[in-house]
């Protein structure tokens, strides 16, 4: 217990921005008689050099000693007080920076009784807190500097390709027989224009040179995933042997399927009519038949059953319509579209030189999908011109749908060994804006078409990125678990469980957001236990807790206990 | 924009009511920016409420909020991230229905639901902040102090009350 | 294979906006040593400006806030405020980059925020700076402080200093992640869209920053006279995907309308909001689950078409916007108390510096790949927020892989 904790207390007048509104001789006072208070002195800027010094040096134990500051908010110059301490080497546990200027003096500045009682409120609470606090659980991780890449298709194989390049041994497993993914259907890939061998060969090829510091596992199924960042143990199957390895990363690029129209614009029973897949093939086969062509965008998807937008297939179509203007330029092309999804400036210029070369584009409305009509082979389409709102018969040869990327059927058992979410269309949820690739399971990263559906220029620069990600997890040697995060140098505090009072409910288990909370045998009984390399120190888990047993503890419910008697303590 | 923050405007002060004291519960990721914006900018704000800065709001507990009564004080809020903005994989959703969950116990042992008071979201609108404050404050400065009765009734409903 | 050929040089990051910030957090805990710059006194780039972020509809601030935290506050990371880089020169495999620093006047690092130098200021050229700025401290504006030194005297922790001037300095790197981002461009040339004839002609940025929460009007939806607007108007593609200003889609507007518009409705459902369009772009991460949510319900209206001519009324009554109705093929005109021009954004790159000029292709933006320097970002190609993030990791690996052989 940390109750015998002395604590030292320096008040901050920061040159009456304070002191003008706060009665610091009362505050002084008050606080002077108060258990666990051992010193007391209010100086004029504590955020300063020169009192900085002062301060440290009346820390003679940094371990038995805590370090109450009544000065401005964290944000403010908190922050910066802490991280100067901390270089003295006073750990930023110990100081507790009250907050009695933009939380008391600036607010309360026609009030100044009463901004002295809260002061005086606030500094009881954070000698409460400091005194009630104890030192958390700590491990050392060191990570393995191995990393599992599941997928080899442009974003596994550029990741795969990055990581060996730093020297990092990489795993690379996939269920095709042969790497490239999607693009080894496809003749050429846009916007780079240029064959699905010439863009991954160079890759390939540092991945295949790479004298086993790739290994690659085609053909193979995946059975089990266990541990946390830095550590991971993967074991699946590839031909009749089965593989255990350890991995201090993982990369989920697992790509997508590519949809089927099921039976949509009557495809497969028309002559005809055609998916973007089944155009391919004929043009790796060279044999394009028929000069008019009409592709029509959006085939299930952007609709009630998939409400979202495949993000790739315009710049596919437009590929293809170039394509066959490729084989016969006077082949008459329509693209049949609800919005032409070009968004920057390589994408867009694509877009325009397709208009140039003579692809014709005609946009129809949601509600009023184009018809394809003919009796054993497709003769025409209608369709009905949104913008100028008149039915239009096009002749045509061939019909090509396109049709979106959606998350592989297995997408929800790879979830579930990875700890992943996946949002409502299927695909791999990740963290925030500012941390795409990152997923709720540090040390799991996520990219290219499992997360979204991209072309495979971004899916290689995803597959760079998490492979930069990953890196930065591996390559830093041994790190405290509060410090083993891609997105934060620090996590607040891990939590703990005593495990004599835990009675084994579950609740934890139930509730952590990290699933760091893990029911396992102690001495005959299932008690909750906490990865500390997961466990993030939100404190869901104390919520739900229904007697105590679980802790943070830097933040204990006897702390908070204390805090709010010491809301109370005066004036009642 | 330039603008000389100096709140001047409503300089008021909250006589009535001063002795309740509020206890407010902000997450370190929102609401205390907020608050802490609201101290940049000066705005004036009534004194009874006391901050209490934690990692999540789902580290608050019902049993929290519980002791709070018992312990004297006479509102409590709990403020923390957007819903669906939360920085721990959105464990603050869970505790928004937890939460909702208490008022209903609060009101069927005499302590009014609307003592507590949540609210998600305020980190860069600190006007926000400062008038649901301002608001929560004088709605318990307008109630009477919690009675002694329900004090004690959920201090003996509270399982970890005052065995320490 | 690393080439770490002889000493560790560090490497230099150009610009503090989300790419810039991402590379340099990704770099300094991979164990680099960076130097951040910035031309503003603060981090944060354009993202900074924004009130909100599509699609999650949260604060732009929080997020972005954190990992300028992060940053300012990472062992590794040496921050430059208010400077521009001057020159690069390649010598003998490292970079040798000339920087001028603005003179601070206000030193943070003892800038209290008491804020008594703002009344004692006889010209008002202190003010409490960016909102979003961290750490804050006050910011004089070196264009309209007279040196008088009325500020000097009066603050208690002696933090200021007017004699303060450009400063050159200059730094050996390793390598530089270009992440300059973008800026907002003046259109009025394109006469058409009537910019600068009209206050609440508005860019979109403009409007962002008159609408938000933290804004002038706290959030509240008015015209730049404070009155409430009953229409507005949001054009798309104004200045992009245009041959005569930007040919290129600047990506990111799309979804800004859409957001902008239904926070607008979220605030003053009263107020009709039509955006004028040419294809609604809403292929990202979730971003069409956006657009139904906001679309879906009918409230804002959705126009395709690109309007002719944006002019002001005679009497002042409002900006006329003609377009064409593409189903009657026939000019119409409506009247709108508000009108938002989005889509001009151009890349923002190190200005005046004649030896980078090559790094740009014929449109503006910085080209792939050169010796030890990699774009990201905006300057290289117009993105939203999360590819600008993904751009920099990729472009932090570079660092580490020595550039060189990599493809596009």
């Amino acid at each position: 217990m940390g109750n015998d904790r002395s604590i030292r207390c320096f008040l901050c007048r920061c040159h009456g921005e304070i002191s003008r509104v706060i009665d610091l001789d009362e505050v002084a006072r008050a606080l002077k008689s108060h258990p666990g208070v051992r010193s007391l002195d209010v100086r004029n800027s504590l955020c300063l050099e020169e009192d900085m010094d002062v301060l440290a040096s009346r820390v003679e134990d940094p371990d038995a000693t805590g370090l109450v500051l009544g000065a401005c908010s964290l944000y403010a110059r908190g922050d910066r007080i802490r991280t100067a301490l901390e270089e003295k080497g006073i750990s930023p546990d110990t100081v507790e920076v009250v907050d009695i200027r933009e939380g008391c003096s600036w607010i309360h500045h026609g009030q100044p009784r009463e901004a002295t009682t809260k002061a005086i409120d606030l500094l009881r609470m954070g000698v409460a807190l400091q005194r009630h606090r104890e030192n958390p659980d700590e491990v050392m991780v060191d990570p393995v500097r191995e990393v599992f890449v599941l997928g080899a298709g442009p974003a596994g194989i550029s990741a795969a390709a990055s990581l060996v390049r730093l020297g990092v041994r990489v795993h690379l497993l996939d269920r095709a027989k042969s790497p490239g993914g999607l693009l080894n259907l496809v003749k050429r890939i846009a916007p780079e224009d240029v064959t699905s061998d010439e863009y991954l060969s160079q890759k390939q090829q540092t991945i295949f040179a790479s004298n086993g510091g790739v290994s690659h596992y085609p053909g193979a199924k995946l059975i089990s995933a266990h541990g946390s960042a830095g550590d991971f143990t993967i074991s699946f199957s590839s031909g009749k042997t089965e593989h255990a390895i350890r991995v201090g990363a993982v990369i989920v690029a697992t790509g997508a399927k590519i949809l089927m129209p099921d039976g949509l614009y009557r495809h497969g029973n028309l002559e005809g009519v055609l998916t973007g897949i089944e155009l391919e093939r004929r043009f790796k086969a060279g044999q394009l038949e028929g000069n008019r062509v009409v592709f029509i965008q959006c085939v299930g998807v952007r609709d009630r059953k998939r409400p979202y937008c495949s993000a790739i297939c315009c710049i596919v179509s437009l590929k293809q319509a170039c394509q066959v203007l490729d084989v016969d330029p006077q082949a008459e092309v329509f693209v049949l579209h609800r919005d032409i999804m070009c968004p920057g400036s390589v994408l867009e210029k694509y877009y325009r030189d397709a208009m140039a070369r003579g692809v014709r584009f005609l946009r129809y409305e949601q509600d009023r999908p184009p018809v394809v009509l003919g009796d054993e082979n497709v003769d025409s389409v209608e369709v009905y011109d949104a913008l100028t709102s008149e039915m239009r018969r096009i002749k045509a040869d061939l019909v090509v749908l396109s049709t979106p990327l959606a998350p592989h059927d297995d997408a929800g058992r790879i979830a579930e060994l990875f700890g992943l979410n996946r949002d409502e269309h299927g695909f791999y949820e990740v963290r925030t804006l500012m941390h795409p690739l990152e997923t709720k399971r540090e040390g799991v990263f996520v990219c290219g078409s499992a997360r979204w559906p991209v072309l495979g220029r971004s899916a290689v620069l995803q597959g760079e990125a998490a492979a930069m990600k990953a890196y930065e997890l591996i390559s830093r040697g041994t790190l405290a678990a509060s410090r083993l995060s891609t997105y934060r140098e620090r996590k607040f505090s891990l939590a703990r469980v005593d495990h004599e009072a835990c009675t084994g409910c579950g609740n934890c288990v139930a509730v952590c957001p990290y699933d760091a909370c893990s029911l396992e045998k102690k001495e005959g009984a299932l008690k909750s236990t906490v990865n500390l390399i997961r466990c993030s120190g939100c404190g869901s888990c104390v919520s739900v807790c229904p007697n105590g047993s679980i802790q943070l503890p830097g933040h204990s419910a006897m702390a908070i206990g204390e805090m709010l008697k010491a809301v109370c303590e005066q004036g009642s | 924009m330039t603008d000389r923050t100096e709140d001047s405007g409503n300089i008021q002060v909250v006589l009535e009511g001063a002795g309740r004291k509020i206890v407010v519960f902000a997450c370190t990721w929102c609401a205390l920016i907020g608050a802490d914006g609201a101290g940049k900018k000066r705005i004036s704000l009534p004194a009874t409420f006391r901050v209490i800065p934690v990692e999540c709001i789902s580290r608050v507990e019902a049993d929290a909020v519980i002791r709070a009564f018992t312990s004297g004080i006479d509102g409590v809020a709990v403020m923390g991230c957007h819903l669906g903005g939360c920085r721990h994989n959105g464990a603050n959703l869970r505790s928004a229905r937890k939460l909702e969950l208490l008022k209903p116990l609060l009101d069927t042992v005499g302590i009014d639901s609307r003592r507590l008071f949540t609210s998600y979201g305020t980190a860069h609108e600190y006007h926000q902040f400062a008038q649901a404050i301002e608001s929560f404050c004088s709605q318990i400065g307008e109630m009477p102090p919690v009675s002694a009765w329900s004090r004690s009734f959920v201090r003996a409903m509270s399982a970890r009350g005052e065995n320490e | 294979m690393t080439k770490d050929s002889k000493v560790q040089l560090p490497v230099l990051v150009a610009g503090g906006g989300v790419a810039g910030i991402s590379a340099a957090l990704d770099l300094a805990r991979a164990g680099k040593t960076v130097h951040l710059i910035e031309r503003k006194a603060s981090l944060g780039g354009q993202v900074a400006s924004l009130d909100k972020l599509y699609p999650t509809d949260h604060c732009a601030f929080c997020p972005l806030w954190t990992e300028i935290r992060s940053c300012v506050l990472h062992k590794n990371i040496v921050l430059h405020t208010l400077t521009e880089i001057r020159t690069v020169e390649e010598i003998d495999g490292s970079l040798e980059v000339r920087l001028a620093q603005s003179p601070r006047y206000i030193d943070a690092s003892r800038c209290i925020l008491c804020g008594r130098c703002v009344p004692k200021c006889p010209v008002s050229a202190i003010s409490s700076g960016p909102e979003h700025a961290y750490p804050q401290t006050y910011v004089i504006d070196p264009q309209a402080c007279t040196r008088c030194g009325d500020c000097v005297d009066i603050c208690p922790t002696a933090a200021i200093d007017i004699t303060g001037e450009l400063s050159q300095s200059t730094i050996l790197a390793g390598e530089i992640i270009w992440a300059t981002g973008f800026q907002d461009v003046d259109i009025s040339p394109l006469e058409d869209y009537g910019y600068g004839t009209h206050p609440n002609i508005l860019t979109s940025l403009e409007f962002e920053e008159l609408t938000a929460e933290s804004g002038v009007n706290k959030g509240a939806i008015l015209t730049r006279n404070g009155a409430k607007p009953k229409r507005i108007a949001f054009i798309q593609c104004a200045g992009a995907r245009d041959l005569r200003l930007f040919p290129y889609c600047s990506a990111v507007c799309c979804m800004h309308a859409l957001k902008q518009a239904q926070w607008v409705k979220r605030r003053s459902p009263e107020i009709e909001c039509t955006i004028f369009y040419t294809d609604l772009r809403a292929e990202g991460r979730h971003y069409y689950t956006y657009y139904l949510r906001e679309i879906g319900s009918g409230a804002i209206e959705l126009l395709r078409s690109r309007p002719g001519l944006i002019y002001t009324l005679p009497d002042g009554s409002g900006i006329a916007v003609t377009y064409e109705d593409t189903s009657t093929q026939k000019r119409l005109i409506r009247v709108y108390d508000m009108v938002v021009l989005n889509g001009a954004l151009k890349p923002s790159l190190t200005s005046g510096q004649p030896d980078l000029a090559g790094l740009t292709d014929e449109e503006g933006l910085m080209k792939g790949s050169y010796s030890r320097m990699y774009p990201c970002g905006f300057c290289r190609e117009p993105m939203d927020v999360e590819a600008s993030v993904v751009q920099a990791s990729a472009a932090s690996l570079e660092v580490f892989l020595g550039g060189s052989s990599h493809g596009k």
